[in-house]
């Protein structure tokens, strides 16, 4: 999966337009990275990168990089 | 895993009851545009609930649903063999369990049991699975189970306004009597799961012995500002927990049966939040139609939950009888599976409570 696949992945979790996000952006900055966002997220790496992320992992991230940086098989 | 058939159980007659007082939730003005606030409505799917205003207690809300439960089926007290309470909150503690109380009020016999099991939101499959053991004994023909919490008086001190836990509780009572049959009866099979190691996602460090007197009469922080006696949740770890472990158990349960989840009359989940409910059901495959939904209406009302739902979306089924899978989880952590068949006619309409309460137990402070 390439970065842009990666990026398409969040933005459908978090509800946002094609192309909003970009790797550096600050997580707090992003009102839609809320606790829907982040059980959907940690759905979708059981679901397709068949990962179990801790919520203290997800609580961590800091920027969109850190996400991406967990989107491996 | 621990995997129970029981072939000569029937379920002859389920009944939940509420406190008649229906509770709106809607925002604060302030609150309305409160982004927050609109995701926790979206998230936790809560619309109004029944909450007792005269502080009355499981027992009582579980004392009218027992009542009710041995008038469809034409029993009396004195035909139970046993009351088996599925609570986490007493009416006394310590000292007696409420099944105890039940027992009491509703005058049952002496040479009979009587305890409670203190699981939470997964009660349903582990107290279902304890009573079919019980009445295999030759000596025990009919249990009465209860599975209810009290909620109200968690509420005394929590004037958060966005504390999610303050509307994500309902209150209800469910009152379930089994019956062991001569004939052999449609099986009910119940797998059941435990994890000790998650116990620090949803537990109450306030309460109970552990910490007991650090926190009594009350426990401060730093700033010399009372802690709410309050559950402990990791809401991302519990929600990851139900929607992905809960969810392989439930896709092992159905290759080891031989039926999926699509094959049955419903599933039917524990409440526990709506975005929770949907994601499983998603997860499943499943349509929304599969898997009812109350707690739009009643919140999530702990163990109660699955049989209030069955109570909510079956009792007027005009099915002769219904093969349902249902699947509870919650402290412990622990889960369960398990497929019951019942018949709609056994299952009344949700009781409504009128707010009284058991004068006995209760002091008058105001006296």
């Amino acid at each position: 999966m390439d970065i842009k696949e990666k990026l398409a992945k969040l933005e459908e979790i978090m509800d946002l337009d094609e192309g909003t996000l970009r790797p550096e952006m600050a997580l707090e900055d992003i009102e839609e990275w809320d606790s829907l966002a982040a059980l959907s997220y940690v759905v979708m790496m059981a679901d397709d990168f068949g990962k179990t992320i801790p919520g203290p992992q997800v609580r961590a991230f800091k920027t969109v990089q850190d996400i991406l940086d967990t989107m491996e098989k | 895993m621990p995997y129970l058939k029981y072939d000569n159980i029937r379920i002859a007659s389920l009944v939940t009851a509420v406190p008649a007082h229906r509770q709106c939730i809607t925002p604060p003005e302030d609150a309305v545009n409160d982004r927050q606030f609109k995701t926790y409505i979206k998230q936790i799917g809560v619309q109004s609930r029944h909450i007792s205003i005269t502080e009355q207690t499981c027992v009582d809300t579980g004392y009218a649903a027992a009542r009710k439960a041995l008038e469809m089926c034409s029993l009396t007290a004195a035909d139970l063999d046993g009351v088996i309470f599925a609570s986490q909150t007493p009416d006394f503690n310590p000292s007696t369990g409420n099944a105890f109380l039940l027992h009491y009020r509703l005058g049952m016999r002496e040479d009979v049991l009587a305890y409670d099991i203190t699981l939470g939101c997964s009660s349903f499959p582990f107290s279902l699975a304890t009573c079919a053991a019980l009445l295999q004994q030759p000596q025990m023909r009919r249990i009465l189970l209860v599975i209810g919490d009290t909620h109200w008086s968690g509420y005394i001190n929590l004037n958060h306004l966005l504390n999610c836990k303050r509307f994500l509780f309902g209150e209800g009572t469910s009152a379930i009597i089994l019956e062991r049959t001569d004939a052999p009866a449609p099986e009910i099979t119940v797998a059941l799961f435990s994890d000790g190691s998650g116990y620090k996602h949803l537990h109450n460090p306030f309460l109970g012995y552990r910490n007991a007197w650090r926190c009594f009469p009350r426990a401060k922080n730093r700033e010399g500002t009372e802690l709410y006696r309050d559950i402990n949740m990791d809401g991302l770890e519990i929600t990851s927990f139900a929607t992905i472990r809960v969810v392989n158990s439930i896709k092992a349960y159905a290759e080891k049966t031989g039926k999926q989840p699509g094959e049955y009359d419903g599933l039917i989940l524990h409440q526990a939040n709506k975005q929770v409910v949907r994601t499983i059901t998603k997860r499943l495959g499943l349509t929304d139609e599969q898997v009812p939904m109350s707690l739009d209406r009643y919140a999530n009302t702990d163990g109660a939950s699955v049989t209030l739902t069955i109570s909510d979306a079956f009792h007027n089924d005009p099915r002769e009888e219904l093969h349902l899978l249902t699947s509870a989880f919650g402290v412990g952590l622990s889960w369960g599976i398990a497929s019951i068949h019942i018949r709609p006619a056994v299952i009344s309409p949700i009781l409504l409570v009128e707010d009284d309460r058991f004068e006995e137990g209760y002091l008058h402070p105001f006296e």
